[in-house]
C-alpha cells in the first residue's frame, strides 16, 4: 500500500542534545536505548545523519507553547530545579520544589537541565505535528516538501500532567503539540497510544475536548501504574465519548491484542474521522519488559504500526507522527521495535537479519544488566525468558511459549472489547465493522424476517417529494449500493459523505444486517434505514433488533424518514420481533438543524412514535449517561409474554458492566 | 477524619419565603438535589465581635429536596381547581422543607456520618455550628449556622481519594496470615529505603472469612527494585496474579 512518493516525504528527528534526558544507570529509563537505535539505523543502512532529505531540525518549545498545556507555576518550578546545580545550595528549596511538583529520586529526578532538554523534546514532538499539518512550526517547507510522515523517538512522555512530572514524564510533548495544533488549526487530532501504561497526562489534558480523541491501549490499571484508564473514562461535557480506554488483561499475547486492536481502532476511527494521526510506540508491552506484564513479541508490536500506518493512510491523507514512549528492555527490545517502526514510516524492508556488528556493540551493555533484569522479571511474576541477545528483527516464536491461562485472557479482553465498542462506537458503524465474536444465525436474515416466505425478497417503491422523485429499496444488496452514491448531507456518522457510502457498502455485505435506501433516480442516497440484531447488551434475546437510521440534511423536513421508516417496517416477522432504537445525543446534527438536543429528541420520538414505538426508561448504560439520551421500543403483538418480559427485565437490569 | 475536611461549602442556597420555581430552577441549572433553607440575610443575628467570621454565616431553617418539589407539583396536578392549593410554582419553600432534620458538625467524625447516613437512609447531611447558650439569652431560640453540606458524593469523594485513585501509583497486595502486621511493616521499610512513596495504605477489617489483606498505592511505575527486595526477603506479595481480573470483580 506504500507509494514511491511517501518514500521520499518520511523524516525523522533525532538531535544529540535529546540524549541528555537521561535519569542514570541505576534507572530503568536511559537515553543509550535511543543510542543503541540510531546505531541499528544506521548500520542497517535504514537513515544516515548526514541524509538532510530524512531528517527535520528542532527547536525547544517556549515556554509560552509549554503554558498551552502547563502550568505556569509548574514551568517556573521545573526551571528552577533546572537552574539549582548543586545539592549544597538552596537543598530546602530544591526538596520542596521537587515533592510538591512530583519529582523524586525513584521515579523522576530534578537533573540539572532538565528543563531545556525536556522542552527541546516536546518542541520536536511539536515540530513533527506541525510539519506533517503544514504549520509555520514546523520549518516552513513548501507543500512538495511537506513531510508525510514524522518519527520523533525521543517523543512520547505521555505521563506528564499540567501541574506534576509522573513516570518518567516532565513535559508532555505529546499534549503540547496537539494542543498547539488545536490552536492554530481547524484539525481534528486522533492519539493512538500504544505504551504498555494507561495515557493518563495526555488524556487528561484534553478530556473535554471532541476535537481530539485520545485511544489508549493498555495493561489494566488494577495494579499497574498510573491505576487510570478504565473503560468507563470516557471524556466529560462536550469532550464525551471522544477518551477511549481499552485495559487490557495482564500477560496478553499477541493474537489476543491483536484481535483488540482490529475489533476496536478501525471503527472509532471511521466514526470520528480524524485529520491527523500522532501515535506512542512504547514497547513496554514486549514480554521482556522489566516493569508491565504484557507479554507481546515483535509480531505484535509490528501489527500496532502497520495498523497505524493503515489508519493514517485511510484517514488522514497520511498525515502521521510517531513518537517514542516507553521501552525499558533498552537493547534487546528498544532500537528492534523503533528501527522497525522507522522502516515502516520509510517505507523500507525490515531486515531479517540485525547487523553483526551491532550486535556485538550492544550485546555487551545487554549481559551487564542482565542479572537485574532477570530478578526484576520474577519478582513481576513474568515467564523467565532464559533467551540470549537477539540476532533476528523479529522474535522467535519458540521463545514465547503459550500462558496456560490464554483462554481465559483473551475471553476477559473479548469482554472489554464489547464493551468499548458497545459504549463508544456509534450502532451504524458498529454494523459495518462487525466484530468476528457472534455469528449470524443460521438463516439470512431475509428469511429471519419473511417468517411466512414474502414473494419478493427486496422490494421498490417510489415516493414522491417536494423536491423530486426518490425511490425506496429494502433489503439493499451489496452491488446496488456500489453504484449508488452518498448525498452530500449524509454525514451524521462518518462525516464524509464517501465514508458513509463505504459504512453503507459494508452493512450491505453485512450477513446480519438489512438495509433500506432512499435514493434518486439520478443514484445518490438520501437516507437510510438499518436492522440488525440487537449488540453485545442484548444478549440471549434472538428476536430483539435494533434500528437506525438517518436522512441527508439536504432532504429534511419532507417526511421521507417516515416514509423510509415505515416501507423498512414492512415485515412479515414485524409482530413477531422486538424492536427498539437508541437515540444519542452526542451523535446528533443539533448544529446542522439549529434546534435544541431536547427538540431533537422530541423529532425521534415523534418519527419512532410513528411506528407505534414507545419510549421507555432503561439503564442500559449509554442511554442512561445523558439525559437528553431516548430508547424507543416497539413490541410486537406475537411475542411470546415471557420474552417481553424478559427483554423489559433486562432494561432495567442493574446496570451490571462487567456482564458484557 | 472528620466532616469538615470533606463536606461541600460552596453552598446554593434558598430563603423560607422563595417560591419552589425558584428552587427548582437552582436544583435543576446546578444538578443538585437538596438546598439548604436559610434565614434571609436581613434578619442575621448579631453576634460577638470577636468571631467576626460567624456573623456572617446563614441560619440554618430547613432543607429542601428535589423529591419535595415532585411531591408539590404532582399533588398540585391532582387538585387543580382546589382555591385552598395555590399552583406549586408559587407555593413557597416553608410550606413543603423539612424543619427537623439530622445535622452534624464540623468535628464529627466521618464513619459516624456515614453511618448516620446508611442507617437513616439520607443522602445529605447539613454541617452546623451551635451557639454557646449563655450568650443567647436574648434570643427564644438558639440558631444553627450553617457551615457546610455533607452529601453521599462527598464520601464517595472522601473513599476515592483515600484509595488512592485521584494519583498515579502502582497498587501491591500484602496478605497479612492470622493478621500478623509484619509483613507490612518489613516491606514499608524496604519502601522507604528504596525512597517509594506511598500514597494509600489501607488494612481493612476482614469481611466473612476472607483473610487479611494490605493494599499498598506506591506512587511510581517503577515498583521492579522493591519486588526484587520483596522476594529477597521472601515477603509473599500479590502483584498482577494469575487470577483473571474478572474474577475478582464477580466477588
Amino acid at each position: 500500500m506504500l507509494h514511491e512518493h511517501t518514500r521520499s516525504r518520511t523524516r525523522l528527528i533525532f538531535d544529540q542534545s535529546e540524549l541528555a534526558y537521561d535519569f542514570g544507570a541505576e534507572h530503568p529509563l536511559q537515553s543509550r536505548r535511543l543510542v543503541a537505535l540510531m546505531d541499528l539505523l544506521e548500520t542497517c543502512g535504514l537513515w544516515k545523519h548526514n541524509d538532510d532529505q530524512k531528517q527535520l531540525p528542532l527547536r525547544a518549545a517556549t515556554v509560552e507553547e509549554l503554558s498551552l498545556v502547563h502550568t505556569a507555576d509548574y514551568i517556573a518550578a521545573v526551571q528552577r530545579l533546572s537552574a539549582l546545580q548543586e545539592p549544597a545550595t538552596g537543598e530546602d528549596e530544591r526538596q520542596d520544589l521537587a515533592s510538591k511538583y512530583g519529582f523524586d529520586e525513584g521515579d523522576t529526578p530534578a537533573l540539572p537541565g532538565v528543563h531545556e532538554v525536556s522542552a527541546r523534546i516536546a518542541g520536536g514532538t511539536m515540530v513533527a505535528l506541525s510539519a506533517v499539518i503544514g504549520l509555520p512550526e514546523g520549518g516552513g517547507l513548501s507543500e512538495n516538501d511537506r513531510p508525510l510522515h514524522v518519527f520523533h523517538p525521543a517523543g512520547g512522555l505521555h505521563h506528564a500532567l499540567a501541574d506534576r512530572a509522573s513516570g518518567f514524564c516532565v513535559y508532555n510533548d505529546i499534549a503540547v503539540a496537539i494542543a498547539h495544533v488545536l490552536r492554530s488549526s481547524e484539525a481534528k487530532v486522533l492519539y493512538i497510544d500504544f505504551d504498555a501504561h494507561h495515557g493518563d497526562g495526555v488524556q487528561r489534558s484534553f478530556y473535554d475536548e471532541p476535537r481530539v480523541m485520545t485511544i489508549s491501549l493498555h495493561e489494566s490499571g488494577r495494579y499497574l501504574f498510573p491505576g487510570t484508564g478504565d473503560v468507563l473514562e470516557l471524556g466529560e461535557g462536550l469532550g464525551r465519548g471522544y477518551s477511549v480506554n481499552v485495559p487490557l488483561e495482564p500477560f496478553t499475547q499477541d493474537d489476543s491484542y491483536i484481535e483488540t486492536m482490529n475489533a476496536i481502532l478501525p471503527p472509532l476511527v471511521t466514526s470520528f474521522a480524524p485529520d491527523v494521526l500522532i501515535s506512542q510506540h512504547g514497547c513496554d508491552t514486549h514480554a521482556w519488559d522489566p516493569l508491565t506484564h504484557l507479554s507481546l513479541t515483535m509480531r505484535g508490536i509490528q501489527a500496532q504500526m502497520k495498523l497505524a500506518h493503515q489508519l493514517a493512510h485511510t484517514y488522514c491523507q497520511g498525515r502521521w507522527v510517531a513518537v517514542g514512549g516507553g521501552g525499558y528492555d533498552l537493547y534487546r527490545v528498544v532500537p528492534r521495535a523503533w528501527g522497525m517502526l522507522w522502516a515502516e514510516i520509510s517505507g523500507q524492508p525490515v531486515p531479517e537479519k540485525l547487523p553483526e556488528a551491532w550486535v556485538q556493540r550492544w550485546k555487551p551493555a545487554w549481559l551487564a544488566m542482565e542479572e537485574q533484569e532477570e530478578a526484576t522479571q520474577q519478582a513481576l511474576r513474568k515467564a523467565a525468558s532464559s533467551v540470549n541477545f537477539p540476532t533476528t528483527f523479529q522474535d522467535r516464536p519458540e521463545d514465547f511459549p503459550a500462558s496456560p491461562r490464554r483462554w481465559t485472557i483473551t475471553h476477559t479482553n473479548r469482554r472489554t472489547i464489547a464493551l468499548v465498542r458497545h459504549l463508544l462506537v456509534p450502532p451504524t458503524v458498529r454494523k459495518a465493522f462487525p466484530s468476528n465474536q457472534r455469528l449470524s444465525p443460521m438463516a439470512g436474515i431475509f428469511d429471519l424476517l419473511h417468517l411466512r416466505g414474502s414473494q419478493t425478497p427486496s422490494r421498490s417503491k417510489s415516493l414522491e417529494t417536494p423536491a423530486g422523485l426518490l425511490l425506496l429499496r429494502d433489503f439493499c444488496p451489496p452491488s446496488l449500493v456500489e453504484r449508488l452514491r452518498a448525498d452530500s448531507g449524509l454525514h451524521t456518522f462518518a462525516r464524509f459523505p464517501e465514508r458513509e457510502h463505504q459504512l453503507l457498502l459494508s452493512i450491505a455485505r453485512s450477513p446480519d444486517c438489512a438495509l433500506t435506501l432512499a435514493h434518486t433516480p439520478a443514484g445518490d442516497i438520501v437516507g437510510e434505514v438499518t436492522l440488525a440484531p440487537g449488540d453485545d447488551w442484548w444478549e440471549g434475546f434472538e428476536n430483539v433488533y435494533e434500528v437506525t437510521t438517518e436522512v441527508s440534511a439536504n432532504w429534511r423536513g419532507m417526511g421521507i424518514a417516515r416514509h423510509l421508516l415505515a416501507f423498512a417496517l414492512e415485515l412479515d416477522a414485524l409482530e413477531d420481533m422486538i424492536l427498539f432504537a437508541m437515540g444519542l445525543s452526542w451523535h446528533w446534527d443539533t448544529e446542522g438543524l439549529k434546534i435544541s438536543v431536547h427538540h431533537y429528541r422530541e423529532l425521534i420520538s415523534r418519527l419512532f412514535a410513528s411506528q407505534d414505538f414507545v419510549e421507555h426508561a432503561t439503564t442500559e448504560p449509554d442511554i442512561s449517561m445523558e439525559p437528553g439520551n431516548i430508547l424507543l421500543v416497539r413490541v410486537g403483538k406475537n411475542v411470546n409474554q415471557h420474552i417481553v418480559n424478559r427483554f423489559f427485565n433486562r432494561l432495567q437490569s442493574a446496570s451490571d458492566l462487567s456482564r458484557l | 477524619m472528620i466532616v469538615s475536611e470533606v463536606m461541600t461549602t460552596r453552598l446554593v442556597t434558598v430563603t423560607p419565603h422563595d417560591t419552589l420555581s425558584h428552587a427548582a430552577n437552582l436544583l435543576r441549572q446546578h444538578q443538585f438535589h437538596h438546598l439548604p433553607v436559610v434565614r434571609d440575610a436581613s434578619s442575621h443575628v448579631p453576634w460577638e465581635a470577636d468571631q467576626p467570621a460567624r456573623n456572617s454565616l446563614p441560619v440554618l431553617e430547613g432543607l429542601l429536596t428535589s423529591q419535595d418539589i415532585d411531591l408539590a407539583a404532582a399533588v398540585g396536578t391532582e387538585s387543580p381547581g382546589d382555591a385552598e392549593h395555590s399552583p406549586w410554582e408559587e407555593r413557597s419553600v416553608a410550606e413543603v422543607m423539612h424543619r427537623s432534620i439530622i445535622r452534624v458538625t464540623p468535628t464529627t467524625s466521618v464513619a459516624a456520618a456515614a453511618q448516620i447516613l446508611v442507617e437513616q437512609g439520607l443522602n445529605c447531611l447539613p454541617v452546623v455550628e451551635y451557639v454557646d447558650a449563655e450568650n443567647m439569652e436574648q434570643l427564644s431560640e438558639t440558631p444553627d449556622f450553617l457551615v457546610g453540606l455533607l452529601t453521599r458524593s462527598d464520601l464517595l469523594v472522601a473513599l476515592a481519594r483515600t484509595l488512592g485513585a485521584f494519583e498515579p501509583g502502582t497498587e501491591l497486595l500484602i496478605p497479612l496470615p492470622a493478621g500478623d502486621l509484619t509483613p507490612l511493616a518489613r516491606m514499608l521499610l524496604l519502601a522507604a529505603g528504596l525512597h517509594v512513596k506511598v500514597q494509600s495504605l489501607i488494612v481493612a477489617p476482614p469481611r466473612d472469612s476472607a483473610p487479611r489483606v494490605a493494599t499498598v498505592r506506591l506512587g511510581t511505575i517503577n515498583p521492579g527494585p522493591l519486588l526484587v527486595r520483596l522476594q529477597e526477603a521472601n515477603i509473599s506479595y500479590k502483584f498482577a496474579d494469575f487470577q483473571p481480573e474478572s474474577d475478582s470483580h464477580a466477588s
